[in-house]
C-alpha cells in the first residue's frame, strides 16, 4: 500500500528510508504541519475524520494517476486521523524520481489532489471554546481567497 | 429495501449518528440525500456533497439497490 490513513504519528525519516534507490536522482517530500491559527482565530487542536476504506482506496488511486502523468520511480503518501495539535504532522508525501522536475511536479499534483478529492475532513478547535468543521468551498473561507 | 446510510464530519454532526438504517420504496441516492436532508436538518444541499455508493464514489442520480451502503460526505478538507 503506498498510501496509509494512520491513527499514530508519522516518522517522516522511516518512511524517507523506504524511497532510498541508487537509480532515483532527486526526492522532494511534503509535510502538511498543524497551525496555529486560521482566519485570524488561535486553534489549539484540530481532528481529522475519515471515510477509512475509501481514503485508502481514492489515495492509492491518486499516486496511481501520478505515476501515469509524471514520470516518477516511488512515491507513498501518509494522512494522519484523530487528534492533533499544533506543530504536529499532518500528512507526509515522498516522491522519488530519476530527475528532479518529475518529482517536484508529481509531490505538488499528490498533495493537490488528495486534498481536494480523499475522503478526509478537518475538524478545528479554537483556544475560545468554540469549533469549526473546516469547509475549503465555503466562501467565507480565506483559503480559496489567499493565492 | 434495505439501505445503510453512513453520515461524515458536518453531516454526522447535524445528524447526530455516524451510521442509520434506512427502509426505502427505490429511487436513487441523490433523492435519498434529499429526503433525509429534509427530514433531519442535514444542512448541506446535494450539490455540495459527495456521494458514494458501497464505497466507489457516484453520482447522485445513481439508482438504489438493497443492501446498498451509501455514504454521504461534506467537501473533502484534509491536507
Amino acid at each position: 500500500m503506498r498510501f496509509q490513513v494512520s491513527n499514530e504519528p508519522v516518522d517522516p525519516a522511516s518512511l524517507r528510508s523506504g524511497l532510498l534507490s541508487k537509480t532515483a536522482g532527486g526526492y522532494c517530500s511534503f509535510e502538511g504541519w498543524v497551525r496555529n491559527h486560521h482566519l485570524g482565530r488561535d486553534v489549539i487542536r484540530l481532528e481529522y475524520e475519515a471515510y477509512p476504506s475509501l481514503a485508502r482506496k481514492q489515495g492509492e488511486s491518486v499516486l496511481a494517476q501520478a505515476f501515469d502523468q509524471y514520470d516518477i520511480e516511488n512515491a507513498i503518501a501518509v494522512h494522519r486521523t484523530g487528534s492533533l495539535e499544533p506543530g504536529e504532522l499532518a500528512i507526509w508525501i515522498g516522491v522519488s524520481a530519476a530527475h528532479r522536475d518529475a518529482a517536484f511536479e508529481a509531490c505538488r499534483y499528490i498533495i493537490d489532489t488528495i486534498k481536494e478529492t480523499v475522503p478526509i475532513w478537518k475538524h478545528e478547535f479554537y483556544t475560545d471554546g468554540t469549533e469549526v468543521w473546516v469547509d475549503p468551498t465555503d466562501c467565507s473561507c480565506a483559503h480559496s481567497h489567499e493565492e | 429495501m434495505n439501505i445503510t446510510v453512513l453520515y461524515f464530519a458536518q453531516l454526522k454532526q447535524n445528524r447526530g449518528l455516524a451510521e442509520e438504517s434506512v427502509e426505502t420504496d427505490g429511487g436513487t441516492v441523490g433523492g435519498l440525500y434529499q429526503s433525509l436532508a429534509e427530514q433531519h436538518s442535514l444542512g448541506l444541499p446535494i450539490e455540495q456533497i459527495r456521494t458514494a455508493r458501497n464505497e466507489v464514489f457516484c453520482r447522485p442520480e445513481t439508482p438504489l439497490e438493497d443492501g446498498d451502503i451509501i455514504a454521504f460526505m461534506p467537501p473533502m478538507s484534509g491536507g
